[in-house]
């Protein structure tokens, strides 16, 4: 069971940017509420829906983590294949704009309830814009972690959600996997969230 | 939208028992997960929508009670869903109470209905039986992925004539795009509302959403059903919902109105319904009506003249045809040269020139609309061509007696169909099997005109025409009015001088007499 945890968490965490946020962080929760048989359910559709087309690798994990949880063979095999996914519609600042001289208090909380932990490898901070420059700079919570992803991705996107974040932006990365370009991207403009907190160095 | 009348709630349409569950479990799912659900339901995705809420049930470990559970259940039977997701639902009997607070007026100094109305006037105009808005603030979280409280809650009262899946998804899409975060509760008139939404309604604030005035009307509470009259009474959906007396079902259907063909269709060459006169260089030839010269035909028409009147609308019946005189006539067929000037229409509504030559033989049929109003320029023709001619006036009744090659006529016209429009006539199929556009007739009239090719509109022309053929016929023996007409459907023409004017060639009463209105 954590197997397929994981391996759904890792294609969760890959549709990002590619999924809608008001579905992808829905999905999210339903895997750390455990609610992997109505995920299995409604992602198939949704990829179907949103057109959106997977990896060979993300076909593995979703026939891994889906099939045996009741998803729809047909819609499965339905979904389009591509060969990469070398394009992010996304551009990363450190910084944003519309926040320069406004307290930082998911920050604050974030530091709260992710002190000592000992799963936590890293966390940082970037903001997501669209290419199109269309939109509000949204916040992306990127978290390294060794165990538990799935759970904590949970936990933190309910407290972004209750501090204002309707759509809340939470990458939590398995240590050591092959990062996609949209977390690549994301790391590489991105900042230490919680400057006093003391996480391990992997 | 997919009705599934059955269940344990037969006669309910599917969508409104799907919105009936999200409502009972608003304040325990999160907003957002029951605006998604919604808009879902909206867009015909009941399937979809059931799934979607059974997975932050069962996600977010929220308790049903059994009778939720029940509902749940037969929904997901009747839209053939796999009920193993619902399998895990937590279910308690009686659930644990879930006791909201709402704030009575404005928190943080805003209040709970601003911009609401013009957020959602728009779409409040063109959605029907909505009674009722209003605005407040939820302080208390919902659900356990619950967003942040405050949090805004716009409740809407529909009639019986609302829907309130499509009110909900349109009115909460119309608030976001305005930039407000909301819940959309649609509490349908009469029916029980939940505890929720019985509390938010003590504290909630009326929206006046329709004219300025319509704050003083009387207060109404969706959570108290409210049967008296309508929020917005001068709205105009507002009426048939509860109507002071009901008006008979007959009297309110719209019956078919006959259609006007020739007066949609009159072509632009002639005198249009405008009222404007007949361009003169088409004017007909100038000709005493009543006396008019005799037309030498070539069967002679002298021994004709005592036979049937003038106007048959039935197939001509040779045997009923008096008889010549042997060997002063030509057989009958060969009486039709009546071959009017008229007959060579291809537009068929354009008057010709008198000086227009004579059209070749073999040319349409000659009830058209030179028919109509080119008499006055030819003679009345012999009674018995008169005959001949409504005998080929009549249309076709088996397959193969139309002769082919006919030119375009409004009166025959094409069956019409998507496909490219032809100008020409599409020969007849000789397929007998042919289905019928319209069924026939009973009435020998339509009987006459019972052709396959014809629709209703055809026929409607058809029949205008001859009408407009027989009042002619009695303008013959004087007309009455005295009123200034003008125009091919003789319509007042304000613009022109009050005199005697040229009407189709037919020069005015020289007493001074004008035309009767052809109505």
């Amino acid at each position: 069971m954590p197997e397929i945890e994981d391996s759904c968490h890792e294609l969760l965490l890959r549709l990002a940017g590619r999924l809608p946020d008001r579905q992808l962080w829905r999905l999210r929760d339903w895997l750390a509420g455990g609610a992997l048989d109505a995920l299995a359910r409604a992602l198939p559709l949704t990829l179907l829906r949103e057109r959106v087309a997977i990896t060979a690798r993300e076909s593995l994990l979703l026939n891994a983590a889906l099939l045996d949880a009741g998803a729809d063979a047909g819609r499965l095999h339905a979904v389009p294949w591509v060969d990469q996914i070398d394009e992010v519609d996304y551009t990363f600042t450190s910084e944003s704009p519309e926040r320069v001289n406004t307290g930082d208090s998911e920050a604050v909380v974030l530091g709260a309830v992710l002190h000592g932990r000992p799963e936590l490898v890293d966390v940082r901070g970037s903001w997501r814009r669209h290419r199109s420059g269309l939109g509000p700079a949204t916040r992306i919570v990127l978290v390294t972690a060794t165990a538990g992803c799935a759970r904590l991705t949970g936990e933190l996107q309910r407290v972004l959600r209750a501090l204002g974040t309707h759509e809340p932006g939470v990458e939590v990365m398995p240590e050591g996997i092959d990062l996609p370009p949209y977390h690549q991207a994301a790391l590489a403009a991105s900042e230490p969230l919680l400057p006093g907190m003391v996480v391990r160095q992997g | 939208m997919t009705q599934v009348p059955r269940g344990s709630r037969p006669g309910v349409a599917l969508p409104v028992r799907i919105h009936d569950l999200l409502l009972s479990l608003a304040g325990r799912l999160d907003d957002d997960a029951l605006a998604d659900a919604r808009q879902m339901l909206a867009s015909a995705e009941l399937d979809r929508s059931l799934e979607f809420a059974a997975g932050c049930l069962v996600a977010g470990r929220v308790m049903l009670t059994k009778n939720q559970q029940r509902d749940l259940e037969s929904l997901f039977a009747d839209t053939y869903l796999d009920p193993a997701v619902i399998d895990r639902l937590v279910v308690r009997d009686p659930a644990p109470s879930v006791h909201h607070r709402f704030a009575i007026g404005a928190v943080e100094g805003q209040e709970p209905d601003r911009g609401v109305a013009e957020a959602v006037r728009p779409v409040l105009d063109v959605l029907p039986d909505v009674r009722s808005v209003w605005c407040v603030w939820r302080l208390s979280p919902a659900g356990p992925v619950s967003g942040p409280v405050p949090h805004r809650v716009v409740l809407i009262g529909v009639g019986p004539g609302g829907f309130a899946p499509a009110t909900a998804y349109r009115v909460e899409y119309a608030l976001r795009r305005a930039g407000i975060r909301a819940s959309v509760e649609v509490l349908v008139d009469g029916n029980q509302p939940t505890d929720y939404h019985q509390e938010a309604m003590r504290c909630a604030r009326q929206v006046p959403f329709d004219e300025p005035g319509s704050g003083d009307m009387p207060r109404m509470s969706p959570a108290e059903p409210v049967r008296a009259q309508a929020f917005g009474g001068e709205r105009r959906y507002d009426q048939p919902v509860e109507p002071a007396e009901p008006v008979p079902a007959e009297s309110r259907r719209v019956l078919p109105q006959p259609v006007d063909l020739p007066r949609a269709e009159a072509p632009a060459d002639l005198g249009t319904d405008t009222g404007h006169t007949l361009p003169p260089p088409i004017e007909l030839p100038q000709a005493s009506p009543p006396a008019v010269p005799p037309v030498q035909l070539r069967g002679g028409a002298g021994a004709a003249a005592e036979l049937a009147p003038p106007i048959e609308l039935h197939r001509a019946d040779p045997d009923s045809l008096p008889t010549p005189p042997r060997g002063a006539f030509p057989p009958p067929v060969e009486l039709r040269p009546v071959e009017p000037v008229e007959r060579t229409l291809p537009p068929p509504m354009e008057l010709r020139r008198p000086d227009e030559p004579e059209p070749g033989p073999g040319l349409p049929p000659p009830v058209d609309l030179h028919a109509a109003r080119g008499d006055r320029t030819v003679p009345p023709p012999n009674p018995a061509e008169q005959t001949a001619v409504f005998a080929q006036e009549r249309l076709p009744d088996e397959p193969g007696d139309e002769p082919a090659g006919l030119p375009p006529s409004a009166l025959r016209m094409d069956t019409p169909t998507n496909s490219r429009p032809s100008p020409r006539r599409r020969a007849k199929s000789k397929d007998a099997t042919r289905p019928r556009l319209m069924p026939a007739g009973k009435d020998g009239h339509a009987a006459a005109f019972g052709d396959d090719i014809l629709n209703t509109q055809e026929r409607s022309l058809l029949r205008e025409l001859q009408d407009e053929l027989a009042r002619r016929e009695q303008e013959d023996h004087g007309s009455t009015s005295s009123s200034t007409w003008s125009g091919r459907h003789g319509k007042f023409d304000s613009t022109r001088s009050s005199g005697p004017v040229v009407i189709n060639g037919v020069q005015p009463n020289p007493e001074g007499r004008g035309y009767p209105p052809a109505t």
